[in-house]
């Protein structure tokens, strides 16, 4: 039951974040607009965006709390290994949405030539803040997967952080790993061949600056999505 | 002829009164890789399964054994 309402919460979100960009889109497109509040709204829609994903974050973070505290040691274990791994996938998603964000306002920022007054500062400086704080979680959520995961701790700051920790898995956990990274390799393999094609018809007609960001944005999002979506098959008993 | 590896993990560990996360300490694997085995997702390697024979006290296949089916 508890169940069924976390995932009404989750589309009710989406369905929330899907009504404000429909309806904000739709006025912005029927309105007489003026340029500076269509690029209002354009930045508002983007700081709405990252606000949504971090409300979904936090409710895939919460789908992994147990309904009842009675649990026995392999129930306890499994529900950490959920909540770490949820909080890494969902703070990873995050920040895709947030650089992609921030990198389409800063390449808007140096084009306006108005660097310290407009919405766009405001939005920028609101989008960075967003930003900064979905690294401060990511951190969180490796310190959280570290400290109980001593004998395979993922180390970030290293080049080869994922490497090492990919070699201290036990066999059915790489094995877990390969099956993940395989799924994501291969919807990749479909989806760059359709994205390329598209960003090169779009070219044609116009300069695909902004949309190239989105797009890698988006099959950034997608790789990670299908990975920790597999990943998470690991914790059904 | 298709061969699948069948299991009796979870009728032991129920024997024993051992969870998966005390198996996996005894064999020295995780908790995840337990439970492929278990769910039968996962064959895992001659070195694996004689450590969970031995935890059991038995034959490596008393504890797993194969099935021959009709491919198609």
């Amino acid at each position: 039951m508890k169940k069924r309402k976390r995932s009404r919460s989750i589309l009710v979100t989406f369905g929330i974040g899907a009504a404000i960009g429909g309806i904000t889109a739709l006025l912005a497109d029927i309105m007489p607009l003026a340029p500076l509040e269509r690029e209002w709204i354009t930045y508002a829609l983007l700081v709405v965006l990252l606000l949504m994903t971090f409300r979904i974050s936090v409710l895939w973070i919460r789908s992994t709390k147990p309904d009842d505290l009675t649990m026995d040691v392999d129930e306890l274990t499994l529900y950490r290994e959920k909540l770490a791994h949820n909080f890494i996938g969902s703070t990873s998603l995050y920040l895709i949405v947030g650089f992609g964000s921030l990198f389409t306002m800063i390449l808007d920022w140096t084009e306006s030539g108005d660097l310290f007054s407009g919405p766009i500062t405001y939005a920028l400086s609101l989008t960075a803040i967003l930003v900064f704080y979905g690294f401060f979680a990511q951190m969180r959520a490796i310190k959280f997967h570290n400290k109980h995961n001593p004998e395979v701790p993922i180390n970030l700051k290293k080049t080869d952080g994922y490497e090492k920790y990919f070699e201290k898995l036990d066999e059915g956990e790489k094995f877990e790993e390969y099956r993940a990274a395989y799924k994501s390799f291969y919807s990749m393999h479909l989806l760059f061949p359709a994205t390329l094609t598209l960003l090169f018809i779009i070219s044609i007609f116009s300069s695909p600056q902004y949309l190239a960001i989105a797009a890698v944005s988006v099959l950034w999002f997608i790789m990670y999505m299908i990975y920790f979506r597999e990943g998470a098959k690991v914790y059904q008993q | 002829m298709m061969a699948i590896l069948l299991n009796r993990l979870k009728e032991l560990r129920a024997r024993d009164g051992l969870s998966q996360t005390e198996l996996a300490k005894l064999t020295g694997s995780s908790r995840q890789t337990i439970s492929l085995i278990e769910r039968g997702d996962y064959l895992p390697s001659i070195l694996i399964a004689m450590k969970i024979a031995k935890v059991f006290k038995m034959p490596v296949d008393d504890v797993f054994s194969m099935k021959e089916e009709q491919g198609e």
